[in-house]
């Protein structure tokens, strides 16, 4: 009796106690009415900073206006999703607030994406029409949809004032595409509620200011860039766009944050660590003394790096650093580990839930509790619609109506993120690892099966196994081990760079007659792995 | 006197390259990030090396990624840049 009664108070912790997250925010407005809320009151302050130029709140109001206006004239409604392919740029803003003040929701392509997978996307989403600019490259688009180039000077005419709003909460603000395991990337829907209590929770948790400026780095088809385009201009405080490309410097994230006077930014963490092996003991630290808080995510942080921040940034300029998790299916972010400034610790959990969202590990259908290993899933106001056209699939993710036995308490819907995780005693998440075999490489989400069943469609292969492993502390290779031994490796390197962006090609290419099996009949990925 | 300087530049990079990417053949023009076996974390770990190995700084007009590219083309980047400066 005894011990049900503490199993109980145990199951009570994990689902309730630890998931105290209930928090107002302003569920009943779009992202673009905080916008406007603060283009009333501060017109003319600054908005972007891009190479040495600069928006106002004003300014960038009335040219996404003078877009919108032109969106709703070829159709646009609520919800019509609309495609936007731009470098770095004033115009990714423009485009990007001139979509949601339509009433779109945007849709985030690369530039540098191989045009077969661009195709694959616009086709997939249907998007009607596409915003770009003259210097992208847009002949290798197939579809018959409206293209619009947003330097186009004619563009800016005519009536600039806010439009009338015909958006709910509940629309969808935004579509990203992320790997897809069965070879098709999936376009996942978030909705202006999800977006506003992220950005709520951001604020409350790390506030900001007008005197604030966000560093904007990440590419804007990763979710990480949806807080560093938005958070600012809900606030009242600046944006500086890093110049295109330039992410993967040091040299121009320093000269950026000292000349921007930059106080926000993001990396994610195998970049942070070699940006702080750049800037240790030198006088590099000095130049970022603006920066106030670094947030990390899209990669499991090592303490080695904390360690290392708190030697670098934290010491000489009182930086703090932040450690985020979550998967693009629940808005950006779901919990949060603020990394401790002085004491060293043996591991770094990916924390506690955010503003009105809730954790349950869960394995077999069965509520882990403390300390038990299984699969994270995630309740509350950040949760996706789903998949674009991806009913099956959103129905294999999106978990309704869950019963937890023995506590009389049913979970309306839940996405399984995939990821193996526990709680520890005092209410924060440690991360263990994946179910599948998804893999990150510099913080991008790869499915390996995309890239094997991209490889499996190329003639003459009887099977692939692809699999990612570290060569060294900063590189880490994808193997495609492929089938028969008689295949040209330069043939399939050359139908691939078509299909998959440069990050997700293999790097190294193993001929065999047929693949290893174990016992069971399965294919031996373990084997493989050691002799790769 | 400078050719033999170039060569210990070059020696001294070469070295550099060949304990830190897993290559088997590796020849002076072949570019390490076009073949696939270096990726832009590892451009950054060689910037941070070279500038501490031929003590030079590394600006933003130099982040071309050509000039990381190649054993020939480092050796060139780094021999300009220390006779810059």
């Amino acid at each position: 009796m005894a011990q049900s009664h503490s199993i109980d108070s145990e199951i009570k912790k994990v689902t309730i106690d630890f998931n105290n997250t209930n928090f107002e925010y302003n569920k009943n407005k779009t992202i673009i009415q905080l916008f406007e809320e603060q283009v009333e009151r501060i017109p003319l302050a600054d908005a972007v900073i891009c190479n040495n130029e600069k928006l106002s709140y004003k300014e960038l109001n009335e040219k996404s206006n003078m877009i919108a206006r032109f969106l709703r004239a070829e159709g646009v409604k609520r919800e019509t999703i609309i495609g936007i392919m731009v470098d770095r740029s004033f115009e990714m803003m423009i485009g990007i607030f001139g979509i949601l003040k339509a009433g779109g929701a945007y849709l985030p392509i690369s530039i540098d994406n191989p045009s077969q997978r661009k195709n694959q996307i616009i086709s997939d989403s249907k998007i009607p029409i596409l915003l770009t600019k003259s210097n992208v490259n847009n002949s290798d688009i197939s579809n018959d949809l409206k293209i619009i180039n947003l330097d186009d000077e004619d563009m800016y005419i005519g009536d600039d004032s806010n439009l009338p709003l015909i958006n709910k909460p509940t629309d969808i603000a935004y579509v990203i595409y992320t790997s897809g395991s069965t070879g098709i990337p999936k376009g996942v829907l978030i909705e202006h509620y999800s977006l506003i209590n992220r950005l709520n929770w951001m604020q409350r948790q790390y506030p900001i200011s007008e005197s604030d400026t966000i560093l904007q780095k990440t590419p804007y088809f990763f979710d990480v860039s949806v807080w560093e385009i938005f958070w600012w201009s809900v606030i009242g405080a600046k944006v500086c766009l890093l110049k295109h490309g330039y992410e993967k410097y040091p040299q121009a994230i320093i000269e950026t944050v000292e000349k921007e006077n930059v106080s926000i930014t993001h990396f994610v963490p195998s970049m942070l660590n070699a940006f702080l092996n750049y800037i240790e003991d030198s006088e590099h630290i000095k130049r970022l003394s603006s920066l106030k808080q670094v947030f990390v995510s899209g990669e499991a942080l090592s303490t080695s790096v904390v360690n290392n921040f708190n030697k670098t940034l934290n010491k000489n300029n009182k930086t703090k650093l932040a450690n985020l998790y979550g998967p693009t299916e629940a808005t950006v972010d779901v919990s949060y580990f603020d990394c401790p400034e002085i004491e060293s610790i043996d591991k770094v959990p990916i924390g506690k839930p955010i503003d009105n969202t809730s954790f349950y590990i869960i394995k077999n259908d069965e509520l882990k509790l403390i300390g038990e290993e299984g699969e994270l899933c995630i309740a509350g106001d950040g949760l996706s619609r789903g998949y674009l056209n991806r009913p099956e699939l959103t129905n294999e993710k999106f978990v309704e109506d869950f019963k937890i036995d023995k506590l009389n308490k049913e979970i309306k819907k839940f996405y399984k993120t995939g990821d193996l995780a526990c709680w520890m005693p005092n209410g924060d998440v440690e991360f263990l690892g994946r179910i599948d075999h998804q893999v990150k490489i510099r913080g991008l989400r790869i499915e390996l099966g995309e890239i094997e069943s991209r490889i499996r469609k190329f003639e003459g292969i009887t099977d692939c196994i692809v699999l990612a492993k570290n060569s060294s502390e900063s590189i880490t290779l994808i193997y495609a081990i492929v089938t028969p031994e008689n295949l040209i490796q330069k043939e399939i390197a050359l139908y691939l760079k078509d299909y998959l962006p440069q990050y997700m090609l293999p790097n190294k290419y193993v001929f065999l007659n047929e693949l290893p099996l174990t016992n069971n009949g399965k294919v031996n990925r373990k084997l493989l792995e050691e002799n790769c | 006197m400078t050719t033999l300087k170039n060569v210990s530049e070059k020696e001294i990079i070469k070295e550099y390259l060949f304990e830190n990417i897993d290559l088997e053949e590796f020849e002076d023009d072949l570019d390490i990030f076009e073949s696939g076996m270096a990726n832009s974390l590892f451009a950054i770990q060689l910037m941070t090396y070279l500038e501490k190995e031929f003590k030079i700084q590394i600006t933003m007009d130099d982040l071309n990624i050509e000039n990381y590219s190649t054993i020939n083309s480092i050796t060139e980047f780094v021999i300009n840049k220390k006779n810059k400066e």
